[in-house]
């Protein structure tokens, strides 16, 4: 069984969180989440209300909507954080101090910290323009906080690989998208049938946690890996 | 080298016996008449692109353990013949669904997966011809073909099985006899053999370029 070093863990537990709290500041204090992530998501909430306005839109069309704006509001986020950190040549010294899973779980859950927010600007805009049943909120409101952490572990590792090779950033959507598909799936169904009055699977469910989930191990075990090179 | 001319003599082997005997010597089915032979060559396609694509994410996983360029070679190639198959699958897919189902294309989930998993390796294809530097196109695209081969799974087992489908596993079974079988099994063993003497071959063409 291996040993650990008594201390070891808490200065990698203080790192962690130091990097997390560094994480969030610099969205907020930097224009581009307010700028991008939020003003996408209105924007593309408020012309989306407006074309749809007066028309019965269902279940599945609502749905759709609500994860991709969520998605494309925040795709460019992640990738920004990890790329920043190469262009500023900042990234070389966090390898250095950090191991570097701590600093690929700090970047991954302060975006998906960044990506729920944007949901919750998103999620109560649509609601309101697209006249979603009130009965139905709760369980929606439950998805998009599973949800949002969930897409942010699926597109996590393929940041930070994109992040690895430089001028890739520009190719960053269409090397995620097909990744993250699969769960967008998912959320899409989960969702529409929570908007709808009838049955919900709870399969749906297990299927979004447990596949983004493998996605977050599978990045902080193949990170080390990935810096051999 | 060796493995490479073995191949060479049981892919023709054993294909050739197999398409004669599945277009001549197998009975007609009871409702599609002789539509149905096209599953003679949907099912091994399917089937090699999903080994393809296993056989890619065995050896990313491979060269991100030991580094040794070989390994990133077969993933590479097995990611381009498998999406190859992937390609036929979806094109002989489309023809049975034209005469069965009366259009090319449903969104069926089975039809939606196979989309999906092209496009997951023709975006592992693009990253890899984005990367110029040998050792770093390598180690990212072996790490994005883990990643993406875990969606695989999702989408080949769990997606067809959560919302309802037009394909036979799900309505009925596929009622095929036991002649059928044989041409089946044959044709899946043709198919394989095919796969890796397109691999041997082109993995060899790689390592005499490094």
């Amino acid at each position: 069984m291996p040993q650990t070093i008594p201390g070891k863990n808490g200065e990698k537990l203080r790192s962690f969180r130091a990097l997390l709290a560094k994480e969030i500041r610099v969205a907020f204090r930097g224009r581009h989440l307010v700028g991008v992530g939020f003003g996408l998501a209105i924007v593309l909430s408020a012309t989306l209300g407006f074309s749809l306005a007066g028309t019965k839109v269902g279940e599945r069309v609502i749905a759709s909507l609500l994860w991709i704006i969520v998605m494309f509001s925040s795709s460019d986020t992640l990738s920004r954080s990890f790329a920043k950190e190469e262009d500023e040549g900042t990234a070389d010294q966090l390898r250095l101090r950090v191991p570097m899973p701590s600093v690929f779980l700090a970047k991954t859950l302060a975006n998906a910290f960044f990506v729920l927010l944007i949901a919750c600007v998103v999620f109560p805009l649509l609601c309101f323009w697209l006249g979603v049943r009130l009965s139905a909120l709760p369980l929606v409101g439950l998805l998009v906080l599973i949800g949002c952490p969930a897409l942010s572990f699926a597109q996590g590792f393929v940041g930070y690989l994109m992040s690895r090779g430089r001028a890739l950033s520009a190719a960053y959507p269409v090397i995620v998208m097909p990744v993250i598909l699969p769960l967008l799936v998912c959320l899409v169904l989960a969702t529409s049938q929570a908007l709808a009055e009838g049955t919900f699977s709870i399969n749906l469910v297990v299927v979004i946690i447990s596949e983004s989930l493998a996605a977050l191990v599978a990045g902080l075990v193949l990170v080390p890996y990935i810096e051999e090179e | 080298m060796l493995f490479g001319r073995i191949l060479s003599v049981l892919t023709p082997l054993t294909m050739i016996p197999s398409i004669v005997y599945c277009l001549m010597f197998t009975p007609k089915e009871a409702t599609m008449g002789d539509l149905y032979r096209i599953i003679y060559f949907h099912i091994p396609c399917a089937w090699v692109a999903t080994l393809a694509f296993f056989i890619s994410f065995v050896f990313s996983i491979a060269y991100l353990a030991k580094r040794k360029p070989v390994y990133d070679s077969i993933a590479h190639r097995s990611s381009e013949a498998g999406l190859v198959f992937c390609v036929l699958a979806t094109i002989t897919g489309s023809i049975f669904a034209t005469y069965t189902w009366g259009s090319p294309w449903n969104w069926d989930p089975r039809e939606t997966s196979i989309v999906f998993l092209l496009m997951i390796y023709i975006a592992y294809l693009l990253l890899r011809w984005l990367i110029e530097d040998r050792d770093k196109k390598a180690a990212i695209s072996a790490g994005y073909s883990i990643i993406a081969f875990l969606a695989t799974p999702f989408l080949v087992f769990v997606m067809p099985r959560i919302t309802s489908s037009l394909h036979p596993e799900q309505v009925g079974g596929l009622g095929l006899t036991r002649p059928m079988l044989y041409g089946v099994f044959g044709m899946l063993a043709g198919f394989t053999f095919l796969y890796l003497w397109i691999l041997s071959l082109s993995q060899r063409f790689d390592m005499e370029e490094i």
